[in-house]
């Protein structure tokens, strides 16, 4: 027994999982070469998939083409997409060989190249190290590069994916602070300028609906004002958006949304729409302004919930970010 | 070999000198140095110090080498080609002896005090899953209710689960809990839980059906006329939508996609395809590849 290779946390047990996709896969091939390729190519990229599963990353494996019996019979693949890092073709070394050998079909669209070495059983595989270009074809295994290099490519790419979808959060108000009299930049305060209107809402809506007639206008705990400009093909367009909260209870707030115009005078745009998206970004609630004076939404939400404010004038929209 | 060479050495000099000389000593200290070398616990992560606990594991193999290697060599000395493999096995038993309970649940611990997927826990979890291993502590839960093969099927699938389980889930683990607080309790528990897991999917029928790589020269195939290879033949041949003879190198109309693939399902070499167009390997290799992509879902569409 080779201890070292039996104990490394780059070594692979190669069990049922492995061996069932490589059977599945291989049954689809009627030459007894192609089969055996194919059985050894999946197994490679299994033992691979597992080790990144160890890392925490996840991979879709029917992205790859090593996953599509057709590209399989056409190409000697063992490919594994990584997304937002690249393909990595994961190649079988046989028990005993000295290079990693990779076909000419796959030289390139390859980030990089592992060298998976399967034993006799073929229920253990160790993953040699890597190399990040064909060299040709031929890699004595002696010039591969540690795994460690790899390891540590694929997990800064993963941090720095979690770290930008952390920066892609849009800025949010937290309604809750509007409690303790904070008012945003931008905002001014509105209590006693929001009054019930009749609700206006074309489609569904989420949670109860408050009477408009039942509601007490002094029951708005605090409300707030901001001017939103639409530039439109007309010229640009400015509205005032009213946000006004009802607290309901430690968690549960009832929200009114309201859009008028900044001129009083003055209509609502004929083809203005109210939205509200909640945290998906899918819109739960809307109206149309037809020729009126002001558009109110109201729905209830809870402490920590996500929600925006879509106003859309033409091809304009401008959106306000909010966590209740 | 080299290797094999400078242990002998340093062994034959402990055999030759008498015990607590200094000749010896510094043999002794050649002969540990040698052999830790080699080890796969207790390593810094590269480019630091060794410090912690990793310092503290090569110190605790360091010193039970220290001790146990005169004896082994009174005892047991290795024969004159075989000294290497003598000498990972001294290498084991120090694991075996050294890994105790605390130094894999500090090992735990240091893999904690890192971010997720940062570099610094990824060492920490590859010692640690290294770790349980070569310890000798985990445990085989079950292993009397079933087949000796099948068990081991069973077993390899479960250990990859747990070994899934501790690295996510690392941040879990709390060191307070259990009564006697062994953090070998947490994994063999897990273990015992993806056995019983692992059952569900697999078939006692299903261990006979692995083969090893040289049976795999002689796996049974299906016996249908239409194989896949033959369909996807067909179907680029016929060529019903004009697209495979059309896509071609630039400039070559006559190296199409087309004709390419069907000399490879034909079992026709790189090397010999590429003679024949006077093209090379690597221009047509990579054409190819790109279109089997390009056309992937019109394969799907066909067949």
């Amino acid at each position: 027994m080779n201890l070292s290779n039996a104990t490394s946390s780059s070594s692979i047990r190669l069990a049922l999982t492995a061996h069932r996709w490589a059977q599945q896969f291989s049954r689809q091939q009627a030459n007894p070469v192609k089969a055996k390729q194919v059985y050894l190519n999946t197994l490679s990229v299994c033992a691979v998939q597992m080790y990144l599963d160890r890392l925490g990353i996840d991979v879709d494996l029917t992205h790859n083409q090593s996953w599509n019996s057709a590209q399989q019979t056409l190409m000697d693949v063992a490919d594994l997409v990584i997304s937002g890092w690249g393909v990595l073709e994961c190649r079988p070394v046989p028990p005993g060989a000295e290079a990693l050998i990779i076909p000419p079909e796959v030289w390139s669209d390859r980030q990089g190249y592992v060298a998976v070495q399967l034993d006799e059983s073929l229920r253990r595989a160790e993953l040699l190290g890597w190399v990040t270009t064909a060299h040709a074809g031929t890699v004595p295994l002696t010039a591969l590069t540690s795994l460690d290099e790899l390891t540590i490519q694929l997990l800064q790419s993963r941090s720095e994916q979690t770290a930008s979808q952390v920066k892609m959060q849009p800025e949010r108000i937290h309604l809750g602070r509007w409690l303790n009299t904070v008012v945003d930049a931008g905002w001014h305060a509105a209590e006693g300028l929001l009054q019930p209107l009749e609700l206006q809402t074309e489609f569904g809506f989420r949670g109860d609906r408050p009477d408009a007639d039942s509601i007490d206008p002094q029951e708005i705990a605090v409300a707030r004002c901001k001017t939103l400009v639409l530039s439109t093909s007309h010229g640009s367009v400015a509205v005032n958006l009213m946000v006004g909260l009802l607290p309901q209870s430690s968690n549960e707030t009832e929200i009114w949304v309201q859009i008028s115009p900044t001129d009083p005078e003055q209509q609502l745009p004929v083809h203005l729409r109210l939205m509200i998206l909640d945290e998906q970004g899918d819109d739960v609630m809307n109206a149309q302004a037809r020729a009126t004076e002001a558009m109110q939404l109201r729905f209830t939400g809870q402490t920590g919930e996500l929600f925006s404010v879509k106003v859309v004038l033409d091809q304009e929209s401008v959106v306000e970010h909010f966590i209740i | 070999m080299v290797i094999d060479a400078t242990l002998e050495h340093y062994i034959t000099q402990l055999q030759q000198h008498p015990q607590a000389t200094e000749a010896w000593q510094h043999a002794l200290l050649a002969l540990v140095e040698s052999i830790l070398r080699s080890r796969k616990i207790g390593r810094a992560l590269r480019g630091n110090s060794l410090t912690g606990i990793y310092l503290e594991i090569t110190t605790r193999l360091e010193n039970w080498l220290f001790e146990s290697l005169p004896k082994a060599i009174a005892q047991n000395p290795p024969a004159v080609d075989a000294v290497t493999a003598w000498s990972s096995q001294q290498l084991y038993y120090a694991y075996r002896h050294v890994l105790s309970d605390d130094l894999l649940k500090q090992l735990a611990l240091e893999a904690q005090n890192h971010p997720a997927q940062s570099v610094e826990r990824h060492h920490a979890l590859s010692q640690l899953l290294d770790a349980i291993q070569l310890s000798g502590r985990l445990a085989h839960p079950h292993r009397k209710t079933f087949a000796p093969e099948f068990y081991e099927l069973l077993y390899d699938e479960a250990v990859n689960r747990t070994w899934v389980y501790i690295c996510r889930h690392i941040d879990t683990y709390d060191p307070d809990r259990g009564q006697n607080k062994k953090f070998m309790n947490w994994v063999n528990f897990r273990l015992d839980r993806m056995i019983i897991e692992c059952r569900r999917d697999v078939d006692e029928q299903d261990v006979d059906e692995l083969p090893s790589f040289s049976e795999l020269e002689n796996l049974a195939q299906p016996s249908e006329p239409d194989s896949l290879a033959a369909e996807l033949h067909a179907c680029i041949e016929q060529d019903q939508d004009q697209l495979f003879q059309q896509a071609h190198i630039r400039n070559r109309p006559d190296v199409s996609f087309q004709a390419i693939a069907l000399a490879r399902l034909e079992d026709e070499s790189w090397e010999a395809i590429a003679s024949r167009f006077n093209v090379k390997v690597p221009t047509l290799s990579s054409f190819f590849q790109r279109c089997c992509t390009k056309f992937a879902p019109k394969f799907q569409e066909y067949l």
